[in-house]
């Protein structure tokens, strides 16, 4: 692994959990403990274009876990379910972007945005309410999720264009 | 990478499918349902816009009218479960002690004029 | 670079309709699904009737909190029921002193203080009466008992038959008396598995239902208050109110001739025993509901109501904490002064 390529990943982590933990003061109107907006995916976005998808999946776990260190919640269900939904919605868009079809960042991140809640929800009705009928408020979180998913995608896409090989 | 590719449309339709079947009611049929444990077990789920009768267990006979629910036959001694009469609220289960049979009725929150029943 | 422009100017009018339309649909989504249940809702089999827990929390799992509620409500069943170790050592004494734990001797105490305050219409020893007239078990077939048992049942009847020792953590029971704490443990159960919900997350809202005897966690969503629907003692619908009360907090709870009764000959012989004539309570009363800010005092003072009918004596509970509401047998209802402002749905 290069020096520089080492450094842009810690930076990245450094953003992405930063992200994590400021989106937990964040309001949002919840039913399931641990619902959030999910602006910490940005960081995804900006990477996705430049590093493989082993050093993605290592961004996406790197801000979830030291995310929850931040904001204190290490090895609660809610950490399973970020760093879960994160890696999902690294797989998803990942995908999306190497199959060489002409996506932009706003497809890219809706889509994204709601691998991540699908996931989640998916994680809370198994595992933690035992039931399947959460999938029932899905879309109010993805209602949520594509506000913030939109707001990064217009985020990701200066920023890419403007920082070139900076980050 | 563009802001809007050329494709975006199609990701977007997907979304917005995606979240407009999840807004579809969520299951098979019917939302008014009435749940039938025998030893503090769901074992059966019924479904109360059918008419019907059912034995849910040796000498235990439930039955569904009009979207109501009773204990038509129990062999316990008291009776009381029978002498409940019908339900169709969630408000107030029926119970039948010595059976060891309880019936809830699932929440239709269009027919709610309390939450719960003092009795 | 024109075209970049109108280029630019297309992908801004898309991208901001986008978000116009995602703001106005989740604004219109938490409009019309505020009223869906956010709340965990869980019945169980319990202290011989239903026990359903109805919670919601921001804090913690809602499934862990009612967990934990049952837990608790499990170990109250298990320690007061008929049977238990607890009871058994205690109705066993032969009149000599034996020792209870504090839990079970404040209970005899709220209990007697109770009886106290009603002049011995909430009797905890009424219990072999109860049993003689054949409602002590849903297994059991009642029947009406000759006068003789009756009498002779009658002098082992008296709260007055508890002497408390509190100092020493004893009691001893004279007359060869019996407690039973099986139906007040129901309303104990719901008092303790409140507090142990509120120590894990004060903010917790929702309510307890043991039978009917309800307390309150919290009110609805935080702000709304909880419709308790009263029974219709005489609907062909167990499920059917007669009247119905808002509460924000506190406990409601209920005593009717339907809940186990039998009719011989068109008279209704029903389980609430007056602990006086050793025969169902006859005034005209046919169902006394109670508001407390504890079910299990709420329970007590229910059962009092029912026996005391409307009687001068009733209008001194809300001096204990108790408002009441009595449907009497014509289905008029008789309120404590202080009931109204509960009134409503």
């Amino acid at each position: 692994m290069k020096t520089k390529e080492i450094t842009l990943l810690s930076v990245y982590i450094a953003m992405g959990s930063v992200l994590y933990f400021l989106e937990t003061f964040l309001p949002l109107p919840s039913i399931i403990p641990g619902g959030r907006w999910g602006f910490s995916n940005l960081v995804l976005l900006i990477a996705l274009p430049r590093f493989s998808l082993g050093n993605l999946l290592f961004i996406a776990i790197g801000k979830s876990t030291i995310g929850n260190i931040l904001s204190g919640r290490l090895m609660t269900p809610g950490y399973v379910m970020g760093l879960g939904g994160a890696m999902v919605a690294v797989l998803v868009m990942w995908s999306l972007y190497r199959s060489k079809k002409d996506f932009g960042y706003l497809g890219i991140s809706l889509v994204g945005a709601q691998a991540n809640n699908f996931f989640q929800l998916l994680f809370a009705g198994v595992f933690i309410m035992g039931t399947f009928r959460v999938i029932t408020v899905f879309p109010y979180f993805a209602l949520v999720g594509s506000i913030s998913a939109v707001i990064n995608a217009i985020v990701a896409h200066r920023i890419r264009m403007k920082s070139g090989d900076i980050l | 990478m563009k802001l809007i590719g050329k494709y975006d449309w199609l990701l977007i339709v997907f979304v917005g499918f995606l979240i407009l079947i999840t807004l579809l009611p969520f299951s098979n049929g019917s939302n008014y349902n009435a749940f039938v444990y025998i030893n503090n077990e769901m074992t059966y789920k019924i479904d109360l816009t059918k008419d019907g009768t059912y034995l849910v267990k040796e000498h235990v006979v439930v039955e569904v009218k009009d979207k109501k629910i009773r204990m038509k036959e129990s062999d316990c001694p008291q009776q009381l479960c029978v002498k409940m009469g019908w339900i169709s609220t969630p408000g107030v289960p029926i119970v039948c002690i010595p059976n060891k049979v309880m019936i809830i009725i699932e929440a239709d929150p269009n027919n709610l004029d309390y939450d719960v029943i003092t009795q | 670079m024109r075209k970049r422009d109108s280029n630019n100017l297309v992908n801004k009018v898309i991208v901001y309709s986008l978000l116009l339309i995602t703001a106005i649909s989740v604004l219109l989504y938490i409009y019309f699904s505020n009223e869906k249940p956010l709340y965990y809702k869980r019945t169980e089999y319990f202290l011989g009737t239903y026990v359903t827990v109805n919670i919601a929390s921001e804090k913690i799992s809602s499934v862990e909190l009612a967990s934990s509620a049952f837990q608790e409500i499990a170990r109250i069943d298990s320690k007061f029921k008929k049977n238990s170790k607890n009871m058994k050592s205690i109705n066993s004494s032969e009149g000599n002193w034996v020792f209870v734990d504090e839990e079970t001797l404040s209970m005899i105490e709220a209990c007697l203080e109770v009886s106290d305050n009603t002049d011995g219409a909430f009797d905890p020893t009424v219990y072999r009466l109860v049993e003689l007239w054949g409602f002590a078990s849903a297994d059991s077939t009642p029947s009406i008992p000759s006068n003789n048992n009756i009498d002779e049942v009658m002098n082992t009847v008296s709260y007055k038959n508890i002497i408390m020792d509190k100092d020493n953590n004893r009691i001893k029971l004279l007359n060869n008396t019996m407690i039973d704490l099986s139906g007040i443990a129901k309303g104990y159960a719901v008092d303790r598995a409140i507090e142990v919900i509120k120590s894990m997350d004060p903010g917790a809202t929702g309510y307890i239902d043991a039978g009917g005897d309800i307390g309150i966690v919290g009110p609805k969503y935080g702000e709304r208050p909880w419709v308790i629907g009263i029974r219709h003692p005489r609907s062909a619908s167990a499920d059917n109110a007669i009247e119905y009360l808002k509460m924000y907090e506190g406990a409601i709870a209920t005593s009717g001739d339907y809940e186990r009764y039998f009719i011989e000959k068109g008279i209704r012989y029903h389980h609430l025993i007056d602990p006086k004539t050793g025969r169902p309570a006859r005034n005209n009363t046919v169902s006394a509901t109670v508001i407390n800010k504890s079910a299990m005092l709420a329970d007590a003072y229910a059962t009092a109501a029912f026996i005391m009918g409307k009687s001068p004596g009733i209008t001194f509970l809300p001096r204990y904490g108790s408002l009441v509401l009595l449907v009497q047998e014509d289905l008029s209802i008789y309120k404590s002064p202080g009931i109204e402002g509960y009134i409503g749905k």
